[in-house]
C-alpha cells in the first residue's frame, strides 16, 4: 500500500465506524457498537504505524507526501481540493491521536456500559477521531478549517452529551461559540495569507512565503495573529480559555480524549505546521510565546484553589498546553511536539484515574468530599502517582524530559526568552504543588464513607444528582446507571490505564539529552526549511543541568504539598485566611468569565433587546410602516370596496400604477 | 437530452389543473406528480448542463406580445441552473409534505402552489425583462391567497401588510422595467424590446441608471427582505401555513437576489458601482441586526425568519463585493440556504406537532429523548445554517467573505460577527427545542416514516452539498467570470479611478 492510500485509510476507518454505529444504533446491541468503535480506531492506529514504517523507509528529503483527493471547492482563482499532507509532523500526530483514542475507546466500553446513550457516545467519539485526524492530515487551509470546525462540533456534541442537564448544554454552547470565534480567526487569517500567496495549498504557501512577504509585513503578522486566535480558542489559552473548565460537564472519557490528549493540542500542532509563516513574522510568534507563558501561570494559580477534581486536571491541561504553545512559538518545535506526546499519555491517564474515583463517589467530583481512597483504590492511586510525577516533572518520568527541553531552548535563545524560561520553572513549582494537593486530598487521610464502603467490598450508590448544581438527575439519561463500574476493577479499563501508565513513565527515553534524539531527528524533514530548528540545540550538559533543576523544583513542590495537606492539614485554612484577597481572586478564576460577560455578552444582549424592543417597534414598524399604514388602511378599504377579493384590487392597482409611470417616463424621455 | 424549460414551468400547473377537478383527497397526488416531473427535469438539467460554456443553454425563444417587444424567451446559465434545480426539488418536497399530511381544501392549496412554482421557475428562466417582471409579480399572488385561506389566526392584517409592501416594490419595478426598455429603444434608435440580451447592448446614461437602479433594488430588497424593509416579514412568517412558508423562504427570496445578478448588474453597471457601498453597508448591518434579532426571538419561525434576513444579507454582500469570489459565493449560498431552510421549516412543523402546536422555545425542550432521529436531522440542519466548515452553507459563505475581504477588510470583519452570532442563535434554538428538560406540553415521539420520506432526502442533499460543493461552483464559474469582468471594466473606468481587482 502506498503512503497515500494509508493516509486515506487512517481517515476512512473512524468515519466508517461513526457511520455504521449511527445507522445501526437501534438494530444492533450496544456491546457491538462499543466493539465497532474501538476496532475502527485500532485499525486507524495500525494504519498509522504502517505509514510510519513506510515513511521511515524513504530518504530524508522525500518524507513529505501529498495525497490528492478531488476538487472540493475550487473556482475563480481559489484552489481548494481535498488533499492530505503526510509528513513526520502529521504522522506523529496521527500516532498520538489514534493510539490514545484507541485506549480511551477501550476504557469507554466499560465506563459507559450502563449509559443509555452508549451507541450515540461511540458514534460521536468515532466522528471526533475522524475530525481530528482530518485536521492533522489536512494538506491545505480549507481542509484544515473543515477538520478544525468538525472537532469543535464533536466537542460540542460530547460536552452536552448528557443533554438533559442544563449545565451540560450551557457548557456545550459556550465551548462551541468560543470555538467558532477561533474558526473565524482561522478563516480570516487564511484570507490575509491567501491574498498574497494566492494558494490555499500548504506546501505551495510555504514555498512562496519568503518571496511574497517581507519580514514582519503587516498583512502576514495580522494573518499569523489571527491564526493564533484560532489556536488559542481551540487550545484554551488566555483569554479564550473559559470554556475548558466548563467542558468537564462531558463524560470523563471525553475529558480524557478531547479536552486533554487531542483536540486541545490542535493549536500547538497548528503553530508547528505554520512555522514557515511564523518565522517570517516573529512578532506574531512572540505573541504566542507570551500568551502561552501567561496561560501556564494563570492556569496553575487557579489549579491551586479549585476543589472540583476534574477541574483541577482541566486547569493543569491548560497550563501544560501553555508550555507547548510557548515552546512552538519560540521555535522549540520538536520539544513542544514531544511535550504534546508525553502530555497526551499522562493527562489521559490522570483523567481515567479520576474517572475511577468519580465512579466510586457515585458521580461526585468535589475534592472536599473525598479522602482516603489509597487503600480502596490502590491501582488508581498508583496511576495518579505516576501521572502526577510525570506532570510535576520528576526524574525519570516522561513529563520532565519534554517540559525541560522547552525550557532549556528558551534559555538557549537568550534575550527576553530567558524570562519565559524562568517563569516556566515557577509554573513547574506550582504544578507540583497543585497536582499533589489533589492527590493527597483525594487519597490520603481518613477514608470517607464511600471509600470505606469500597474497602468493605460494596459499591456506593448515591441518589443521582447533577454534581454542578445538586439538582436531582434525570435518570433516563446519564451516568451512573444502577450498575456502574469502578475503572480499576474492569479488565478493559484497567488495561487501558496500564498502557498509558507505562507510556507516561517511559516515553522520556525517546529524548534523553546526549543519549537519544528520536523525536527531534524524526521531525527534521518537516522543519528542514527552518533556520532555527537546527541551530537551537542546547548542549547535553546544559540540558542535564535543567533536568536536575526541574526535578528538584518538582520535588520541592511535592514536599510543600505534603507538608500542607498531609502533615499539617490545618495549615491551608490559615494560609487562605492570610491571603484572602488573593485566594478570592484565584477562586474566581481571575474574573475572566465576568470580564467576557461585561465586555462582550452584555453589550450584545443589550443590542438584541434594543433591536427587538426599540428599533423594530419604532423605526421598522413605526416610521417605515407608519408612513405606509395609511396606505394599508386605504388598501384594505379599497379591497372591501371592490368586494371581490384581493386579486382584482391588486391587478387594478398594478395597472393604475403602470399606466401612470409609463406615461411619466415616456413623456420625460421624449 | 433535450429539455424544454417550458415543461418544467407548466408540468406542475397542468397536473394541478387536473387535480382541481379531482376530489380533495386525490388533488395532492396530482400535485405531487406534477412537481416530480418538474423535479426530474430540473435535476436532469443539472447533469446535462455544460459547465464549460459561458452562454445560455436550453433556450426557448418565441413571439409573445409583439406590440410591446416582449418575447417568451427562457434559458438557463451558470447563474440560474442550480437555482432552478433547487426550486423544483423544494416544491416537490413541499408537495410530498402536503400529500402525507393532508391540508383542508387541498385542491385550492395544490393549485396555488403550482402557480407559485410556475412563476418562480419563470422568473429564474426568463431572459426577457417583461417576462421576468410578470413572473416576479405573479409569484407573490398565490402566497397571499395561501396565507389568507390557510394561515394562522392573525392572517388578515399579515396578508394586507405583505401585499402593500410588495405592491410598492412591484410597481416600482414595473415602472423601472418599462423605462429601461423605452429608454434603451430610444438610445439605440431601434424598436421596443424587452429581451435581456438586446437591452444589455445599450448602456443608459448614468443618471438614468441610478433612478432605475433604485427602483429595482427596492423591489428586490423588499422581497428578500433586507434590513429596514422587513416590516412585513414577522407577520407573514408567523401566519403563513408551513408547507407554503418552507418554499416561500427557500426560493422567493432567492429570486430577488438572483434579480440583482440577472438584471441589475449587467444592465446598470455604472449605477451598481455607484451604489455598491450603500448596499454593502446595508448588508453588513442586516447581518448583525438579523442575527441579534434571531437571538431575541422565541418563536421558531421568527428565529428562522430573522436568520434568513441575515443569510440573505450575506448573499447581497457577496454580490456587491463585485468580486468573482463574492458573486460565486452568493450563487452557491442562495442555493444552499434554500436547501437548508426548507427542511428546517418542516422540522418546525414536527416540533409544533409534539408540543400542542406551540412553536415557542420557552415551552419546548427534551425532544431528543423520544426522537433521536429527528434530533439528529435537526442538528445537521442547524450546523448547516450556522455554516460550520464542511457543511452545505460553508463553501458559499467562505467565498462571499473572501470576495468581501478582497474589497474591504473592515466590512468582512463586521460580517464575520454574523458568523459567530449565527452559532449562538441557531444552537440556542436547537438546544431549547430538543435538549434540556422535557417541556411541560411536550409529548415527544420519533419521526414517522412519512415525515422521514420528506426530510431524509433533503437532509441527504444538504450533506452531499457539504461534501461536494464543487459541482455547483463549477457550473457557475463561466457566468461569474463573465459578469465580474464586466464590472471590473466599469470599476477600472470609474470616475474615482478605483483600482480594478479582477483575478481570473
Amino acid at each position: 500500500m502506498s503512503l497515500q492510500t494509508l493516509g486515506w485509510l487512517i481517515l476512512a476507518f473512524p468515519l466508517a465506524g461513526a457511520t455504521i454505529i449511527g445507522l445501526t444504533f437501534k438494530a444492533l446491541p450496544d456491546k457491538i457498537h462499543g466493539a465497532i468503535g474501538t476496532l475502527a480506531i485500532t485499525l486507524a492506529f495500525v494504519c498509522s504505524v504502517l505509514a510510519l514504517l513506510k515513511l521511515t523507509d524513504r530518504p530524508q528529503d522525500a518524507r513529505e507526501v501529498v495525497a490528492h483527493g478531488w476538487d472540493y471547492a475550487s473556482s475563480v482563482g481559489v484552489d481548494a481540493e481535498l488533499s492530505l499532507l503526510i509528513d513526520p509532523l502529521s504522522l506523529m500526530m496521527c500516532l498520538i491521536v489514534s493510539g490514545v483514542s484507541a485506549l480511551i475507546h477501550l476504557y469507554s466500553t466499560g465506563y459507559m456500559a450502563s449509559d443509555r446513550g452508549y451507541a450515540r457516545f461511540f458514534a460521536y467519539l468515532n466522528f471526533f477521531v475522524f475530525s481530528m485526524l482530518l485536521l492533522v492530515l489536512a494538506g491545505n487551509f480549507l481542509v484544515l478549517i473543515v477538520g478544525w470546525a468538525f472537532v469543535g462540533a464533536a466537542s460540542y456534541l460530547l460536552i452536552s452529551f448528557w443533554y438533559r442537564r442544563t449545565t451540560a448544554t450551557r457548557a456545550g454552547i459556550k465551548a462551541f461559540v468560543i470555538n467558532v470565534v477561533g474558526d473565524v480567526g482561522l478563516v480570516l487569517g487564511t484570507y490575509f495569507i491567501f491574498k498574497h500567496t494566492r494558494s490555499l495549498d500548504f506546501l505551495t504557501t510555504f514555498d512562496r512565503v519568503d518571496d511574497v512577504f517581507t519580514r514582519n509585513q503587516a498583512d502576514l503578522v495580522a494573518g499569523c495573529v489571527l491564526l493564533l486566535v484560532g489556536a488559542f480558542a481551540k487550545s484554551a489559552q488566555v483569554p479564550f480559555h473559559t470554556w475548558l473548565p466548563d467542558a468537564m460537564e462531558g463524560p470523563t472519557p471525553v475529558s480524557a480524549l478531547i479536552h486533554a490528549a487531542t483536540m486541545v493540542t490542535a493549536g500547538v500542532y497548528l503553530i508547528a505546521r505554520m512555522h514557515p509563516l511564523y518565522e517570517q513574522a516573529p512578532a506574531a510568534a512572540d505573541v504566542g510565546s507570551v500568551i502561552g507563558c501567561a496561560t501556564l501561570l494563570i492556569a496553575a494559580t487557579i489549579g491551586l484553589v479549585v476543589t472540583d477534581l476534574k477541574r483541577v486536571i482541566a486547569y493543569s491541561t491548560m497550563s501544560q498546553i501553555g508550555y507547548m504553545i510557548m515552546g512552538v512559538s519560540s521555535a522549540a518545535y520538536a520539544a513542544g511536539m514531544f511535550h504534546l506526546a508525553t502530555h497526551a499519555f499522562f493527562k489521559a491517564l490522570l483523567f481515567m484515574a479520576a474517572g475511577s474515583v468519580i465512579s466510586a463517589m457515585a458521580n461526585l467530583q468535589d475534592l472536599d468530599r473525598m479522602g482516603g481512597f489509597r487503600k480502596a483504590l490502590p491501582f488508581t492511586y498508583g496511576c495518579f502517582i505516576v501521572g502526577g510525577l510525570a506532570l510535576a516533572g520528576v526524574f525519570p518520568f516522561s513529563g520532565l524530559f519534554s517540559k525541560d527541553e522547552i525550557l532549556s531552548i528558551e534559555f538557549d535563545r537568550g534575550g527576553w526568552y530567558v524570562v519565559l524560561g524562568v517563569l516556566g520553572y515557577l509554573g513547574a513549582f506550582l504544578t507540583a504543588i497543585y497536582t499533589f494537593r489533589m492527590i493527597f486530598r483525594a487519597f490520603h487521610g481518613d477514608p470517607v464513607p464511600e471509600a470505606q464502603e469500597l474497602i468493605d467490598g460494596h459499591l456506593h450508590h448515591g441518589d443521582p444528582v447533577n454534581p454542578a448544581t445538586g439538582e436531582p438527575e434525570d435518570t433516563e439519561v446519564g451516568f451512573p446507571g444502577p450498575d456502574h463500574h469502578i475503572a480499576e476493577r474492569a479488565p478493559g479499563m484497567k488495561g487501558a490505564m496500564a498502557v498509558l501508565a507505562v507510556g507516561a513513565t517511559g516515553l522520556g527515553a525517546l529524548q534523553i539529552p546526549g543519549v537519544t534524539d528520536v523525536v527531534h531527528s524524526f521531525l527534521e524533514p518537516t522543519f528542514e526549511d527552518s533556520s532555527l530548528y537546527a541551530s537551537l540545540e542546547p548542549s547535553a550538559a546544559a540540558s542535564w543541568i535543567g533536568l536536575i533543576a526541574g526535578t528538584l523544583i518538582g520535588l520541592a513542590g511535592i514536599a510543600l504539598a505534603y507538608r500542607l495537606w498531609v502533615q499539617q492539614p490545618a495549615a491551608p485554612a490559615g494560609l487562605q485566611a492570610r491571603f484572602a484577597a488573593l485566594h478570592r481572586f484565584f477562586v474566581n478564576k481571575w474574573y475572566f468569565d465576568e470580564l467576557i460577560d461585561a465586555v462582550i455578552v452584555r453589550p450584545f444582549a443589550w443590542f438584541g433587546r434594543f433591536a427587538r424592543n426599540t428599533f423594530e417597534r419604532l423605526i421598522v414598524d413605526g416610521a417605515i410602516v407608519g408612513g405606509t399604514s395609511s396606505v394599508v388602511r386605504a388598501g384594505s378599504a379599497a379591497v372591501r370596496a371592490v368586494q371581490s377579493g384581493f386579486l382584482r384590487a391588486y391587478a387594478a392597482l398594478l395597472l393604475l400604477g403602470l399606466a401612470g409611470l409609463v406615461l411619466y417616463f415616456l413623456l420625460s424621455s421624449s | 437530452m433535450t429539455i424544454h424549460l417550458s415543461i418544467l414551468l407548466f408540468a406542475p400547473l397542468a397536473f394541478a389543473a387536473i387535480g382541481a377537478v379531482l376530489p380533495h383527497r386525490l388533488a395532492p397526488v396530482a400535485g405531487l406528480i406534477g412537481t416530480l416531473v418538474s423535479a426530474f427535469f430540473g435535476i436532469a438539467l443539472l447533469f446535462g448542463f455544460d459547465a464549460s460554456q459561458p452562454g445560455l443553454q436550453y433556450v426557448t425563444d418565441d413571439q409573445w406580445i409583439t406590440a410591446l417587444g416582449i418575447r417568451y424567451k427562457l434559458g438557463v446559465d451558470g447563474l440560474s441552473v442550480w437555482l432552478v434545480g433547487l426550486t423544483t426539488v423544494v416544491f416537490a418536497a413541499s408537495a410530498l409534505w402536503i400529500l402525507v399530511r393532508p391540508v383542508p381544501r387541498a385542491r385550492g392549496f395544490v393549485f396555488l402552489m403550482a402557480v407559485a412554482e410556475a412563476a418562480v421557475l419563470g422568473a429564474f428562466c426568463a431572459q426577457d425583462l417583461g417576462l421576468f417582471v410578470l413572473c416576479f409579480d405573479l409569484m407573490l399572488v398565490p402566497f397571499l391567497f395561501l396565507m389568507l385561506g390557510w394561515g394562522g389566526p392573525r392572517r388578515r392584517p399579515a396578508t394586507i401588510k405583505m401585499m402593500v409592501y410588495t405592491l410598492v416594490g412591484s410597481l416600482l419595478m414595473l415602472a423601472a422595467a418599462v423605462a429601461t426598455a423605452v429608454l434603451s429603444a430610444d438610445d439605440a434608435g431601434g424598436s421596443l424590446t424587452f429581451v435581456l440580451s438586446d437591452l444589455g447592448k445599450v448602456t443608459l446614461s448614468t443618471g438614468t441608471q441610478r433612478l432605475i437602479f433604485v427602483a429595482f433594488a427596492l423591489a428586490f430588497l423588499i422581497k428578500m427582505p433586507a434590513f429596514l424593509l422587513q416590516g412585513w416579514m414577522p407577520d407573514a412568517y408567523g401566519q403563513m401555513p408551513l408547507p407554503a412558508l418552507a418554499v416561500f423562504s427557500a426560493v422567493l427570496s432567492k429570486v430577488a437576489a438572483y434579480g440583482f445578478l440577472r438584471i441589475v448588474l449587467p444592465l446598470f453597471p455604472d449605477a451598481t458601482v455607484d451604489f455598491q457601498a450603500i448596499i454593502q453597508i446595508l448588508s453588513v448591518v442586516g447581518i448583525v441586526y438579523g442575527s441579534a434579532m434571531a437571538f431575541t426571538q422565541t418563536n421558531l419561525r421568527l428565529i428562522l425568519g430573522y436568520s434568513s434576513l441575515a443569510q440573505l444579507s450575506f448573499i447581497t454582500l457577496g454580490i456587491f463585493s463585485l468580486q468573482p469570489q463574492g458573486v460565486q459565493g452568493a450563487i452557491l449560498q442562495a442555493v444552499t440556504h434554500g436547501l437548508v431552510v426548507a427542511p428546517l421549516f418542516f422540522v418546525v412543523a414536527l416540533v409544533a406537532e409534539r408540543a400542542d402546536g406551540s412553536e415557542d422555545v420557552r415551552h419546548l425542550g427534551g425532544m431528543a429523548v423520544r426522537g433521536p432521529v429527528m434530533a439528529t436531522l435537526f442538528v445537521v440542519l442547524a450546523f448547516a445554517t450556522l455554516a460550520i466548515p464542511g457543511s452545505a452553507n460553508f463553501a458559499g459563505e467562505f467565498y462571499v467573505l473572501l470576495g468581501t475581504f478582497k474589497d474591504s477588510v473592515a466590512l468582512a470583519c463586521v460580517a464575520f460577527l454574523g458568523v459567530v452570532m449565527a452559532s449562538v442563535y441557531m444552537l440556542r434554538a436547537y438546544i431549547r427545542t430538543v435538549h434540556n428538560r422535557v417541556g411541560h406540553e411536550v409529548h415527544g415521539s420519533e419521526l414517522s416514516l412519512r415525515d422521514a420520506a420528506v426530510l431524509v432526502p433533503l437532509v441527504a442533499a444538504v450533506l452531499a452539498f457539504g461534501l461536494y460543493p464543487q459541482g455547483a461552483l463549477s457550473a457557475g464559474e463561466q457566468s461569474v467570470t463573465g459578469a465580474a469582468s464586466t464590472l471590473a471594466r466599469v470599476n477600472a473606468a470609474g470616475a474615482n479611478g478605483a483600482e480594478a481587482q479582477v483575478t481570473p
